[in-house]
């Protein structure tokens, strides 16, 4: 216990004295924030909304009031060709068309978006989509709809930062862990450290278990630095559990942890390492919706963001973070990183090796 | 003991014979594909004492070590170590040693006080101030207890993991090529430091392919070849076995008769070449001195006169034909 507490603390000695992990653990992703902060402030932005077939059913003429009273949204209603046009000449951002003949328990809704306007135009189809899910979500219980509705406009007034700040802590958690961890790891195999450490009585099993504990404080540290931040500078509104957030934070960064293992098997060198890691954390990045929805995605390559594991992560910190969601309605999210977690040590115990290969 | 600490420290195999070896290797194989890096080698070493294992790169000298040391499991063989069975308990024996490995990078942005007291708590050792203390004494690295490993010199590094390699208070400690890559300075002092070592009671084995070291250093020492011993005793045993024990040189102007310095008392052997003289003796002192008296009888002067006395380097040659630097 002592020899696992002390290699504990030298562990978050060197994370604290490393400047380039600080560099890519906490300022990058302050950056972000500061960037996107300063990109977005001053147009509050406010997304133009057509609604179609508002008059359908009783739910839809609910939904269409309740945009219309909630922040941000300019809500116009009309008929599905001239909204349509509108939306062609960027008069609005997204047009809602409710299917006609909808009952009172159900409702079905297309959403349309400028895609010449991406930015904008998926802000605003996140809003409204998230808009319309707290909406089912509310209407999926037997509670009176409009009870319910009214708790979900209250968490639906998202401003872009609160949509982007999960994903930022989402992505430098799997960049700490991943790209960290199989750093260090082929570095201290490279070097020898890992065979300087065998050859003490202390199991390797520990050194790996203290190298994961230090690493979830770290992380834990980065969400608090990186909440703190939002809230103070980029008025991040949280609205769940932060308990529950930093539940999904550790479960995320043991996924991203176990995968960083994975690369440190596979990899000979740093070099491979890092340029081996890069290549699973970039397109994650992208395709895991940390900038944009992933419902704004193309078709085609939705099934294959299904498989990426950040994705779950985001979503699972978004919902947590943002939609005042609880631990059993992530249990997808949650699966999946366990999931990740047991398949990622799986195959770093069976390929993983203590010394490099030149003998 | 008195004779141990007397100038300078050799033991003669009889004081050897009467310990109990520390630690004993049988029969040990390491082989790597079909590769044999080490090849039934028998090996004994008695407490207190500086040993030796010196040998070419790829001799296998590396291997040997990190199997007693209980990182390689050996193919066959069997080793002991302070009565524990390495090959059975490794994780035994690790409490007992203390290990530097060759050229051992250690982690960066710790202080060498920080790495200390990390190591120490791995080992199961004493991790109190003092005792911290203590070791960065030994190594007399005061002035760097703060600093990072990257801002310590090679010999300041290599005393920095021989403090590392003592911090559970071992009663054997294993050196790898515990100079290699110093400047001469630093090897001397390194020199000192592990002869404190044995002066503190423990057992020290290194490896090297610097046969000086072996010499000047070393009590006794294994020469190691293609994974095989092929000689093991005290170096200087190891020198007299070669018969002659040195070679005497000088400059001559003109030719001298090769007949009359065959028959100098104690030679064994001589030549005459463009000028350059040489004689192989067993009586350096007898043969100089017919050797000076026959050069004034003949009028002829030695320039550049020196004795070469034979050395590990020639044990080596004689018996694996190379030398030891290729």
């Amino acid at each position: 216990m002592k020899a696992l507490r002390h290699m504990i603390l030298a562990n978050l000695k060197m994370s604290v004295r490393n400047r380039t992990a600080l560099f890519w653990n906490l300022a990058f992703p302050l950056i972000f924030i500061v960037l996107f902060q300063f990109v977005f402030s001053g147009d509050d932005v406010s997304i133009n909304i057509g609604i179609v077939g508002e008059d359908t059913s009783p739910v839809s003429q609910q939904v269409a009031s309740e945009m219309r009273g909630a922040d941000g949204f300019n809500v116009s209603s009309g008929s599905r060709e001239s909204e349509l046009d509108r939306l062609d000449n960027g008069d609005r951002s997204v047009v809602v068309v409710f299917a006609p003949g909808m009952s009172g328990s159900e409702l079905d809704a297309d959403l349309y978006w400028d895609e010449s306007d991406p930015q904008l135009g998926q802000i605003a189809l996140s809003a409204v989509n998230q808009f319309l899910s707290n909406a089912n979500a509310g209407m999926a219980t037997d509670a009176p709809v409009i009870a319910v509705e009214t708790q979900a406009v209250e968490s639906s007034e998202l401003e872009y930062m609160d949509f982007l700040i999960p994903g930022i802590l989402a992505m430098s958690i799997m960049n700490s862990g991943m790209i960290g961890l199989a750093s260090a790891f082929v570095t201290y195999r490279e070097r020898g450290i890992l065979r300087r450490i065998r050859a003490t009585p202390f199991p390797i099993s520990s050194f790996i278990l203290a190298r994961i504990i230090s690493q979830l404080v770290v992380s834990v540290a980065q969400a608090g630095v990186l909440i703190g931040t939002g809230m103070l500078i980029a008025g991040l509104t949280i609205n769940g559990n932060l308990l529950n957030v930093f539940v999904m934070v550790t479960l995320g960064s043991l996924a991203f942890l176990s995968l960083g293992f994975v690369v440190a098997a596979f990899a000979r060198n740093q070099e491979t390492a890092d340029s081996l890691a890069n290549a699973f954390t970039f397109p994650m990045l992208f395709l895991g919706g940390v900038f944009f929805p992933v419902d704004s995605a193309p078709e085609w390559l939705q099934p294959i963001m299904r498989l990426i594991p950040l994705r779950y992560l985001v979503d699972g910190l978004r919902d947590l973070m943002v939609r005042d969601a609880t631990l059993p309605d992530e249990w997808l999210n949650l699966l999946v990183m366990l999931g990740t977690c047991v398949v990622g040590f799986a195959l770093a115990l069976r390929f993983f090796r203590w010394e490099s290969s030149k003998a | 003991m008195s004779q141990l600490a007397s100038q300078p420290h050799r033991l003669s195999p009889a004081d050897l014979a009467t310990g109990e070896p520390i630690i004993e290797i049988c029969g040990l194989v390491k082989r790597y594909g079909t590769f044999t890096a080490v090849d039934t080698i028998d090996l004994a070493v008695y407490p207190n004492e500086i040993f030796g294992i010196l040998g070419p790169n790829g001799a296998g000298k590396t291997t040997t070590l990190e199997m007693v040391e209980g990182l390689r499991t050996p193919d066959a063989g069997e080793i002991q170590v302070a009565g524990i069975d390495v090959i059975r308990d490794p994780v035994a024996v690790k409490r007992v040693i203390g290990v530097q490995l060759q050229s051992t990078a250690l982690f960066d942005h710790l202080s060498v006080r920080e790495l200390i007291e990390l190591f120490a708590a791995l080992s199961g050792g004493n991790t109190s101030a003092e005792w911290v203390d203590r070791l960065i004494g030994l190594v007399q690295l005061e002035e760097k207890a703060g600093a990072y490993v990257n801002q310590l010199s090679g010999g300041q590094k290599q005393r920095l993991s021989i403090a590392l390699a003592m911090v559970n208070d071992p009663t054997v400690i294993f050196l790898d090529e515990p100079t290699t890559g110093l400047d001469p300075q630093a090897r001397r002092n390194l020199w000192d430091l592990v002869r404190q070592l044995r002066d503190a009671n423990k057992t020290v084995v290194l490896t090297t392919h610097y046969m000086e070291e072996a010499e000047y250093l070393c009590d006794r020492v294994a020469v190691m070849d293609h994974g095989r011993i092929i000689a093991c005793d005290t170096p200087l045993a190891l020198v007299q076995s070669l018969g002659e024990s040195a070679t005497v040189r000088a400059r001559v102007e003109r030719d001298m008769d090769g007949a009359l310095l065959a028959s100098l008392p104690g030679a064994t052997g001589s030549s005459v070449t463009d000028g350059q003289l040489e004689v192989q003796t067993d009586d350096v002192p007898t043969t100089l001195t017919a050797l000076l008296q026959l050069s004034e009888r003949l009028g002829i002067r030695l320039d550049n006169l020196s004795t070469t006395s034979a050395t590990l380097e020639d044990v080596f040659l004689s018996y694996t034909g190379r030398s030891l630097r290729e």
